[in-house]
């Protein structure tokens, strides 16, 4: 913090004041407020699924890229809003249990969100942290791909007799990562609005 | 509260084991249905638990997921025979090729069906306060479940607008729904926020509920289970063996 109030760095652009801020001590604990927002979004995340699969009539190569799409931005709009380490893992293990108890998904897809979430925080870390959006983007994008990477892996390991099945799965999975690209640049058009409003200070 | 987003609990067997026999019985049958690859086993397992499925859920319930199922395993299986005319060693048409993978399917479809339509969301809420998990996982978990039915109305109420003052195309759904949507769930966030911290949520220890101990019926239930998980690995290892053959 003294970095930030130094008469050196007077002049520091806004970027840099805002990571010197964002870079003091981590605090030990985390806050009531933070870890309720992180179950708010669960909810959200998973509620808006189910929404989505409903209006589309099911789950057709549409609303899966859409469910990516709307996934991947509110996350970006939950790590902008909870800029703090491990807010990424922690996010993905309480999404996966709530999907797991509310909609009895795959009980395996969870442990492998939960690695791939940790691969996606190696690499925000990497990049300078949770105060960088570009960080932050390349987080989720890490994390995503790398979950359904691990799911392949899974879908290829339950279908290992017939392998043409998995070339369905496979084109499935990548519909869903187009979304998840997509969703990106629609988390940070929200993020532009969200910052507009005032919700999100950095 | 209902107990999960597609039923309601009722009085069964399956109903009156422990969340906890539950969930395990479901990663163990996810688990060894990936491992084995006997018909044999997998039908096995396939049977007792859907003898489970059944009863935690009426048949009218199970019978349509299966249907939904068999749709998705027919369509993906049509697309492999199509993908298999112009690669042909892609496609088996061997009874091992064919039934592994839709056997491994149903085990975990039976096994989630039990867990989703027997256990309600308070009673797994409960264990998990009582299983004293650390402030960090508990409070996100708690909020998560009962969230739900806040955000289901927040969703209500900004559909009722759109239609007061509808909007066109993406740009009208981007506005009048999306962005109010998520402006509304981050306010709810922080009342949510400042409510909990009121409650003293997160704070030092409290008084909490002792974690009762599984019955003998709980008990029973996973030495059947791991008796025909047994029986199961011996069927793969003993019993007939089935090769896969090419085209």
């Amino acid at each position: 913090m003294s970095e930030v109030m130094s008469p050196q760095r007077r002049g520091a652009p806004l970027r840099r004041v805002r990571d010197a801020a964002l870079a003091v001590a981590p605090r030990p604990r985390w806050n009531t407020r933070e870890l309720t927002t992180i179950g708010v979004f669960a909810t959200v995340i998973k509620a808006s699924a189910i929404m989505l699969a409903y209006m589309g009539g099911g789950m057709n190569p549409i609303t899966l890229a859409l469910k990516n799409c709307l996934y991947v931005t509110l996350m970006l709009v939950l790590l902008h809003k909870v800029p703090r380490l491990w807010t990424l893992p922690l996010a993905v293990g309480v999404t996966s249990l709530v999907s797991l108890l509310l909609m009895g998904q795959g009980i395996l897809l969870a442990p492998a969100a939960l690695a791939a979430a940790l691969l996606g925080e190696a690499v925000i870390r990497a990049l300078g942290g949770y105060g960088r959006t570009r960080a932050l983007v390349a987080g989720i994008l890490t994390a995503e791909l790398s979950a359904k990477a691990l799911g392949l892996g899974l879908s290829w390991l339950s279908m290992r007799e017939q392998p043409g099945m998995l070339i369905t799965a496979a084109v499935f999975i990548c519909i869903g990562a187009s979304g998840t690209v997509m969703g990106c640049f629609a988390g940070l058009r929200f993020m532009k609005e969200l910052r507009h409003a005032g919700l999100i200070v950095h | 509260m209902r107990a999960s987003l597609f039923t309601s609990p009722k009085d069964s067997f399956a109903a009156s084991l422990d969340a906890r026999v539950k969930l395990s019985m479901c990663f163990g049958g996810s688990v060894a249905s990936i491992i084995l690859s006997s018909p044999l086993s997998l039908g096995l397992l396939a049977l007792s638990s859907a003898a489970l499925a059944l009863n935690a859920s009426r048949l009218a319930t199970v019978l349509k997921v299966y249907l939904l199922a068999s749709l998705m395993m027919l369509s993906a299986l049509g697309c492999s025979a199509l993908i298999g005319l112009a690669v042909p060693g892609l496609m088996r048409w061997d009874a091992l090729s064919l039934c592994a993978p839709f056997l491994r399917m149903l085990i975990s479809i039976n096994l989630l069906l039990v867990l989703a339509m027997s256990t309600p969301v308070q009673a797994l809420f409960k264990r998990l306060q009582a299983m004293r998990l650390p402030a960090w996982l508990r409070i996100p978990i708690s909020v998560a479940i009962r969230f739900v039915p806040v955000f289901l109305e927040d969703c209500a109420q900004i559909r009722d607008a759109v239609r007061l003052r509808p909007g066109k195309g993406l740009r009208g759904l981007w506005r009048g729904f999306a962005v109010p949507l998520i402006f509304r769930v981050l306010y709810s966030a922080d009342d949510l926020a400042v409510a909990a911290e009121l409650k003293g949520m997160g704070q030092a220890e409290r008084t909490r509920e002792k974690l009762p101990g599984l019955s003998r019926r709980d008990f029973t239930t996973l030495a059947l289970a791991a008796c025909l998980l047994a029986a199961a690995i011996i069927l793969q290892s003993q019993g007939p063996q089935f090769r896969p053959t090419s085209m």
